[in-house]
Protein backbone atom coordinates (compact mmCIF):
# COMPACT_ATOMS: atom_id res chain seq x y z
CA UNK A 1 0.00 0.00 0.00
CA UNK A 2 1.57 3.44 -0.96
CA UNK A 3 2.74 6.49 0.97
CA UNK A 4 0.67 8.87 -1.17
CA UNK A 5 -2.60 6.54 -0.31
CA UNK A 6 -1.98 6.66 3.33
CA UNK A 7 -1.68 9.92 3.79
CA UNK A 8 -4.53 10.55 1.37
CA UNK A 9 -6.39 8.22 3.78
CA UNK A 10 -5.38 9.67 6.87
CA UNK A 11 -6.16 13.44 5.44
CA UNK A 12 -9.66 12.16 4.67
CA UNK A 13 -10.19 10.75 8.45
CA UNK A 14 -8.73 13.34 10.26
CA UNK A 15 -10.36 16.75 8.81
CA UNK A 16 -13.47 17.46 10.05
CA UNK A 17 -15.63 20.54 8.71
CA UNK A 18 -19.27 20.97 4.62
CA UNK A 19 -22.05 20.70 1.68
CA UNK A 20 -22.34 17.84 -1.24
CA UNK A 21 -22.40 18.57 -4.92
CA UNK A 22 -22.07 15.52 -7.09
CA UNK A 23 -21.12 16.44 -11.24
CA UNK A 24 -24.75 15.91 -12.34
CA UNK A 25 -24.38 15.01 -16.45
CA UNK A 26 -27.96 17.43 -16.24
CA UNK A 27 -28.03 21.01 -15.07
CA UNK A 28 -30.28 24.09 -14.58
CA UNK A 29 -31.66 24.88 -17.44
CA UNK A 30 -29.54 27.07 -20.54
CA UNK A 31 -26.48 26.09 -18.35
CA UNK A 32 -22.87 25.22 -19.76
CA UNK A 33 -20.59 23.03 -17.56
CA UNK A 34 -17.20 21.50 -18.59
CA UNK A 35 -15.88 18.24 -16.57
CA UNK A 36 -13.13 16.35 -16.39
CA UNK A 37 -11.75 13.28 -14.76
CA UNK A 38 -7.94 12.62 -15.05
CA UNK A 39 -5.39 9.82 -14.24
CA UNK A 40 -2.56 8.44 -15.41
CA UNK A 41 -4.38 5.89 -16.96
CA UNK A 42 -7.71 7.92 -17.83
CA UNK A 43 -8.63 11.11 -19.56
CA UNK A 44 -12.23 11.91 -19.61
CA UNK A 45 -13.58 15.57 -20.93
CA UNK A 46 -17.44 16.58 -21.24
CA UNK A 47 -18.69 19.82 -22.66
CA UNK A 48 -22.36 19.94 -21.86
CA UNK A 49 -24.91 22.09 -22.22
CA UNK A 50 -27.92 21.47 -20.29
CA UNK A 51 -31.74 22.53 -22.98
CA UNK A 52 -33.83 21.76 -19.84
CA UNK A 53 -33.71 20.56 -16.47
CA UNK A 54 -34.05 17.24 -17.93
CA UNK A 55 -32.17 17.10 -21.34
CA UNK A 56 -28.21 18.00 -22.33
CA UNK A 57 -26.10 16.96 -24.91
CA UNK A 58 -22.40 16.56 -24.48
CA UNK A 59 -19.10 16.38 -26.41
CA UNK A 60 -17.20 13.75 -25.09
CA UNK A 61 -13.36 13.18 -25.39
CA UNK A 62 -12.24 10.12 -23.32
CA UNK A 63 -8.82 8.44 -23.01
CA UNK A 64 -8.58 5.11 -20.98
CA UNK A 65 -5.41 2.86 -20.70
CA UNK A 66 -6.66 -1.12 -21.01
CA UNK A 67 -4.95 -4.29 -21.09
CA UNK A 68 -4.75 -4.04 -24.73
CA UNK A 69 -3.62 -0.80 -24.38
CA UNK A 70 -4.79 2.82 -25.16
CA UNK A 71 -7.98 3.84 -26.26
CA UNK A 72 -9.34 7.13 -27.33
CA UNK A 73 -13.36 7.40 -28.38
CA UNK A 74 -14.82 10.89 -29.39
CA UNK A 75 -18.58 10.99 -28.73
CA UNK A 76 -21.55 13.07 -28.57
CA UNK A 77 -23.66 12.16 -25.73
CA UNK A 78 -27.36 13.00 -24.89
CA UNK A 79 -28.62 12.31 -21.11
CA UNK A 80 -31.69 12.85 -19.70
CA UNK A 81 -32.92 12.95 -16.08
CA UNK A 82 -34.89 9.87 -15.59
CA UNK A 83 -36.41 11.11 -12.09
CA UNK A 84 -35.42 13.76 -9.28
CA UNK A 85 -36.69 13.14 -5.84
CA UNK A 86 -36.61 16.89 -4.25
CA UNK A 87 -37.04 16.94 0.04
CA UNK A 88 -36.47 19.46 2.18
CA UNK A 89 -33.32 18.30 3.09
CA UNK A 90 -32.27 15.86 0.41
CA UNK A 91 -32.13 15.18 -3.51
CA UNK A 92 -31.93 11.73 -5.52
CA UNK A 93 -31.42 10.87 -9.19
CA UNK A 94 -31.63 8.84 -11.55
CA UNK A 95 -29.53 9.84 -15.14
CA UNK A 96 -29.62 8.07 -17.98
CA UNK A 97 -26.85 8.96 -20.90
CA UNK A 98 -26.45 7.14 -24.24
CA UNK A 99 -23.89 8.53 -26.66
CA UNK A 100 -22.77 7.41 -30.34
CA UNK A 101 -19.12 7.66 -31.84
CA UNK A 102 -16.06 6.84 -32.77
CA UNK A 103 -13.15 5.10 -31.67
CA UNK A 104 -9.70 6.21 -33.13
CA UNK A 105 -7.64 3.13 -34.38
CA UNK A 106 -4.56 4.31 -36.15
CA UNK A 107 -6.00 6.86 -38.98
CA UNK A 108 -9.35 5.95 -38.92
CA UNK A 109 -12.28 5.28 -36.91
CA UNK A 110 -14.85 2.81 -35.95
CA UNK A 111 -18.16 2.90 -34.57
CA UNK A 112 -19.10 2.96 -30.64
CA UNK A 113 -21.69 3.20 -28.81
CA UNK A 114 -21.82 4.38 -24.97
CA UNK A 115 -24.96 3.52 -22.57
CA UNK A 116 -24.36 4.59 -19.03
CA UNK A 117 -27.44 4.84 -15.75
CA UNK A 118 -26.34 6.92 -12.91
CA UNK A 119 -28.11 7.22 -9.73
CA UNK A 120 -27.26 9.44 -6.42
CA UNK A 121 -28.65 10.27 -2.88
CA UNK A 122 -26.97 13.57 -1.35
CA UNK A 123 -27.95 15.12 1.45
CA UNK A 124 -26.02 18.59 3.03
CA UNK A 125 -24.03 15.76 4.80
CA UNK A 126 -23.90 12.27 3.29
CA UNK A 127 -23.29 11.84 -0.74
CA UNK A 128 -23.53 7.90 -2.47
CA UNK A 129 -23.60 7.59 -5.85
CA UNK A 130 -23.75 4.46 -8.78
CA UNK A 131 -23.27 4.62 -11.92
CA UNK A 132 -22.27 1.89 -14.85
CA UNK A 133 -21.86 2.47 -17.82
CA UNK A 134 -20.84 0.39 -21.63
CA UNK A 135 -18.66 1.75 -24.26
CA UNK A 136 -19.22 -1.08 -27.31
CA UNK A 137 -17.47 -1.68 -29.92
CA UNK A 138 -19.57 -2.70 -32.89
CA UNK A 139 -17.19 -4.42 -35.04
CA UNK A 140 -16.10 -6.59 -32.18
CA UNK A 141 -17.89 -7.23 -28.98
CA UNK A 142 -14.71 -8.75 -26.82
CA UNK A 143 -13.37 -5.21 -26.98
CA UNK A 144 -16.70 -3.74 -24.92
CA UNK A 145 -15.75 -1.77 -21.78
CA UNK A 146 -18.19 -2.70 -18.72
CA UNK A 147 -17.39 0.25 -15.86
CA UNK A 148 -19.06 0.38 -12.80
CA UNK A 149 -18.39 3.06 -10.47
CA UNK A 150 -19.67 3.64 -6.35
CA UNK A 151 -19.00 6.73 -4.12
CA UNK A 152 -19.82 7.69 -0.96
CA UNK A 153 -18.69 10.89 0.93
CA UNK A 154 -19.01 13.38 4.16
CA UNK A 155 -19.22 16.43 4.60
CA UNK A 156 -17.05 17.46 7.41
CA UNK A 157 -18.89 20.54 8.40
CA UNK A 158 -21.71 22.22 6.63
CA UNK A 159 -20.76 25.58 4.59
CA UNK A 160 -23.01 28.23 3.70
CA UNK A 161 -23.51 29.15 0.20
CA UNK A 162 -20.78 31.39 -0.32
CA UNK A 163 -18.02 29.29 1.96
CA UNK A 164 -15.53 26.82 0.15
CA UNK A 165 -16.96 23.67 0.66
CA UNK A 166 -15.11 20.34 1.51
CA UNK A 167 -16.06 16.36 0.97
CA UNK A 168 -14.34 13.49 1.93
CA UNK A 169 -15.19 10.63 -0.67
CA UNK A 170 -14.44 7.28 -1.19
CA UNK A 171 -14.46 5.93 -4.91
CA UNK A 172 -14.38 2.07 -5.66
CA UNK A 173 -13.93 1.38 -9.73
CA UNK A 174 -14.16 -1.90 -11.76
CA UNK A 175 -13.40 -2.18 -15.37
CA UNK A 176 -13.54 -5.14 -17.23
CA UNK A 177 -10.57 -4.18 -19.58
CA UNK A 178 -8.26 -2.08 -17.34
CA UNK A 179 -4.80 -3.59 -15.70
CA UNK A 180 -6.29 -3.07 -12.34
CA UNK A 181 -9.98 -4.15 -12.23
CA UNK A 182 -10.54 -3.21 -9.02
CA UNK A 183 -9.36 0.39 -7.54
CA UNK A 184 -9.73 2.27 -4.38
CA UNK A 185 -9.53 5.69 -4.52
CA UNK A 186 -10.27 8.61 -1.91
CA UNK A 187 -10.73 11.86 -3.07
CA UNK A 188 -10.51 15.07 -1.13
CA UNK A 189 -13.62 17.57 -2.55
CA UNK A 190 -13.55 20.95 -2.55
CA UNK A 191 -15.59 23.51 -3.89
CA UNK A 192 -16.64 27.08 -4.13
CA UNK A 193 -20.20 28.27 -5.64
CA UNK A 194 -19.72 27.16 -9.40
CA UNK A 195 -16.32 25.89 -9.28
CA UNK A 196 -15.40 21.94 -7.75
CA UNK A 197 -12.30 20.55 -7.53
CA UNK A 198 -11.01 17.02 -6.57
CA UNK A 199 -7.67 15.52 -5.52
CA UNK A 200 -7.11 11.57 -4.94
CA UNK A 201 -4.96 8.92 -5.19
CA UNK A 202 -5.58 5.04 -5.37
CA UNK A 203 -4.23 2.11 -3.48
CA UNK A 204 -2.18 1.58 -6.09
CA UNK A 205 -0.49 5.13 -5.60
CA UNK A 206 -1.91 6.45 -8.79
CA UNK A 207 -3.10 10.08 -8.51
CA UNK A 208 -6.49 11.79 -10.13
CA UNK A 209 -7.79 15.16 -10.54
CA UNK A 210 -11.33 16.00 -11.71
CA UNK A 211 -12.51 19.20 -11.85
CA UNK A 212 -16.02 20.67 -13.06
CA UNK A 213 -17.50 24.68 -13.48
CA UNK A 214 -20.96 25.10 -14.48
CA UNK A 215 -21.83 28.52 -15.78
CA UNK B 1 -40.49 72.37 10.55
CA UNK B 2 -40.50 72.25 6.78
CA UNK B 3 -37.70 70.53 6.44
CA UNK B 4 -39.00 67.87 9.14
CA UNK B 5 -41.74 67.48 6.41
CA UNK B 6 -39.43 66.90 3.49
CA UNK B 7 -37.48 64.52 5.93
CA UNK B 8 -40.72 62.81 6.76
CA UNK B 9 -42.07 62.55 3.15
CA UNK B 10 -39.27 60.77 1.76
CA UNK B 11 -38.83 57.82 4.54
CA UNK B 12 -42.85 57.53 3.43
CA UNK B 13 -42.42 57.21 -0.27
CA UNK B 14 -39.04 55.17 0.43
CA UNK B 15 -41.00 52.68 2.72
CA UNK B 16 -44.23 52.67 -0.32
CA UNK B 17 -41.91 52.05 -2.96
CA UNK B 18 -39.54 49.44 -1.52
CA UNK B 19 -38.63 46.27 -3.31
CA UNK B 20 -41.55 43.57 -2.22
CA UNK B 21 -39.46 40.90 -0.13
CA UNK B 22 -40.19 37.22 -0.98
CA UNK B 23 -38.80 34.17 1.12
CA UNK B 24 -38.66 30.47 -0.73
CA UNK B 25 -38.34 27.26 1.25
CA UNK B 26 -36.68 25.33 -1.89
CA UNK B 27 -36.98 21.45 -2.11
CA UNK B 28 -33.54 19.60 -3.09
CA UNK B 29 -31.15 22.53 -2.57
CA UNK B 30 -28.56 20.58 -0.62
CA UNK B 31 -25.53 22.72 -1.79
CA UNK B 32 -24.10 25.51 -3.38
CA UNK B 33 -22.79 24.35 -5.84
CA UNK B 34 -25.91 22.67 -7.13
CA UNK B 35 -28.10 25.98 -6.25
CA UNK B 36 -26.00 27.83 -8.12
CA UNK B 37 -28.59 28.10 -11.03
CA UNK B 38 -31.01 29.70 -8.45
CA UNK B 39 -28.91 32.78 -8.16
CA UNK B 40 -28.60 32.47 -11.84
CA UNK B 41 -32.07 32.63 -12.87
CA UNK B 42 -33.72 35.12 -10.68
CA UNK B 43 -30.68 37.50 -11.38
CA UNK B 44 -31.37 36.85 -14.85
CA UNK B 45 -35.28 37.89 -14.14
CA UNK B 46 -33.87 41.56 -12.97
CA UNK B 47 -34.41 41.09 -9.12
CA UNK B 48 -32.50 43.59 -7.00
CA UNK B 49 -30.75 41.02 -4.96
CA UNK B 50 -30.93 36.70 -4.04
CA UNK B 51 -30.03 35.63 -1.17
CA UNK B 52 -29.30 31.51 -0.25
CA UNK B 53 -29.67 30.24 3.23
CA UNK B 54 -28.83 26.72 2.74
CA UNK B 55 -29.15 25.83 6.37
CA UNK B 56 -32.97 27.16 6.39
CA UNK B 57 -33.82 25.90 2.85
CA UNK B 58 -34.26 29.57 1.64
CA UNK B 59 -33.74 32.02 -1.24
CA UNK B 60 -34.56 35.55 -0.21
CA UNK B 61 -35.70 37.48 -3.12
CA UNK B 62 -35.59 41.42 -2.17
CA UNK B 63 -37.71 43.07 -5.54
CA UNK B 64 -36.66 46.16 -7.61
CA UNK B 65 -39.50 49.03 -6.96
CA UNK B 66 -43.22 48.26 -8.57
CA UNK B 67 -41.40 44.75 -9.66
CA UNK B 68 -44.01 41.89 -9.23
CA UNK B 69 -42.96 38.25 -9.46
CA UNK B 70 -45.94 35.92 -9.48
CA UNK B 71 -45.63 33.18 -7.38
CA UNK B 72 -46.32 30.62 -10.63
CA UNK B 73 -43.11 32.31 -12.04
CA UNK B 74 -40.71 31.86 -8.86
CA UNK B 75 -42.20 28.25 -8.93
CA UNK B 76 -41.08 27.75 -12.83
CA UNK B 77 -37.67 29.50 -12.42
CA UNK B 78 -37.40 27.26 -10.15
CA UNK B 79 -38.19 24.14 -11.86
CA UNK B 80 -36.10 24.71 -14.65
CA UNK B 81 -33.19 25.50 -11.93
CA UNK B 82 -34.13 21.42 -10.95
CA UNK B 83 -35.51 22.29 -7.76
CA UNK B 84 -39.19 22.25 -5.81
CA UNK B 85 -40.77 24.43 -4.16
CA UNK B 86 -41.95 23.86 -0.06
CA UNK B 87 -43.36 27.68 0.35
CA UNK B 88 -43.80 30.99 -0.99
CA UNK B 89 -44.13 33.89 1.62
CA UNK B 90 -44.12 37.60 0.75
CA UNK B 91 -42.93 39.84 3.17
Amino acid sequence: MSTKFLIITGVFLSLIKSPVAEAHPVAFAGSYSIMTWNSKDMSDWMFTHSFTASWSLSARYYRVGTKEGERTFYLPQVNYLLKRWNELDSQANIYLSAGHGGEKINSSYENITALAMEADWESRKYYISFKEEVLMAHQNSEKNIYQTKLRAGFAPYQAQFDEINSWFILQADKSSKSEEEFKLTPFIRLFYRNVLTEFGVSSKGDAQFNFMVHF
Amino acid sequence: MKSLLVVLSMLVSASTFAGEKIDITVKGMVCSFCSQGITKKFTEEGVKSVQVNLDKHLVSLELNDNQKLPAEKIEKILKDSGYGVEKIESK
